[in-house]
């Protein structure tokens, strides 16, 4: 997404994104940049908080009138909610799991050859 | 393009940013993938300016999401949908997210049409395309920029769009 941005920005058209991760929008290199510190999946806001969701937007599409430097990254300041710690569980490796891990690992590469073998054919 | 040095403000919250670059790393590296993936990374950004105020502009919005079940390995394609057509449950299975913390049960979260059409009535945006653009996340840069972000790109000038909201999962 943050490629396309750039895309359309160099073509004329202004963007903005709205997003929580923030690494991987920032090394990329975009224009404006809200960023939302929510896990990955609810950028906009927690489900069902309408009044949550409708400030976010606010704040992002208030960067398409109030930015004069590209790569700014504006910081919402709203939080998940007390609980955080799915920041430590996402994608987290737990010992007793990497038997698991490198299972699925030899799916995922299993199922990218076959589809592979697949189109070549 | 202009190439300053990247404008940070609002430091806000005191929690860590989560490293999701390392841990996308680790976790494939845990799955036996040797080769960590190479994501994008650029020193400067193009910018341009708004050519009208927000509430004169038209405003559209693009997700990562899409209007059915789509599956990581099939041919994924830019698709434009009418917004009065747009389906109520739209779908995340082929995308990274944090299945455990949360859920995309209520579209408002994570593709807010309803409230661009609220701030349309407000005046404070001009008004809303006709059709809102579901893009896939590529491995592929190169396809991402000469494919996708081209395919979007055509759809908003179709469109007269002035504004993209961009919304990744």
């Amino acid at each position: 997404m943050s490629l396309t941005a750039r895309v359309l920005e160099e073509s004329g058209i202004s963007t903005v994104i709205i997003g929580s991760a923030r690494d991987i929008v920032e090394n990329c290199g975009v224009p404006r940049f809200l960023f939302t510190d929510f896990p990955l999946g609810n950028p906009i806001g927690r489900p069902y908080d309408r009044h949550m969701q409708e400030a976010v937007v606010r704040s992002g599409l208030m960067l398409l009138d109030s930015v004069a430097r590209p790569q700014t990254t504006v910081e919402s300041p709203y939080i998940w909610g007390e609980d955080q710690s799915w920041r430590e569980k996402y994608m987290q490796i737990v010992p007793s799991e990497l038997e698991k891990l490198r299972a699925m690992g030899e799916e995922r590469r299993r199922n990218r050859n076959a589809h592979r073998n697949r189109t070549a054919s | 393009m202009f190439t300053n040095q990247p404008c940070r403000v609002n430091q806000l919250t005191s929690f860590d940013t989560v490293k999701y670059i390392e841990k996308t790393k680790n976790y494939y590296e845990a799955q036996g993938f040797d080769v960590p993936y190479r994501w994008a990374q650029n020193d400067s950004a193009p910018l341009t300016r708004l050519r009208k105020p927000l509430a004169q502009s038209r405003v559209a919005l693009a997700s990562t999401a899409s209007t059915y079940p789509r599956k990581l390995l099939e041919h994924r394609t830019v698709e434009a949908r009418a917004n009065e057509n747009l389906p109520t449950k739209l779908h995340g299975e082929d995308l990274a997210w944090d299945r455990e913390a949360t859920h995309l049960n209520d579209r408002g979260s994570f593709f807010p049409i309803e409230v661009l059409q609220d701030f349309a009535k407000q005046r404070i945006i001009g008004d809303i395309s006709r059709r809102s653009y579901f893009l896939p996340t590529e491995y592929s840069q190169r396809k991402t920029m000469q494919f996708d972000a081209t395919q979007v790109l055509q759809h908003c000038r179709e469109d007269g769009v002035d504004a993209l909201l961009l919304v990744p999962l």
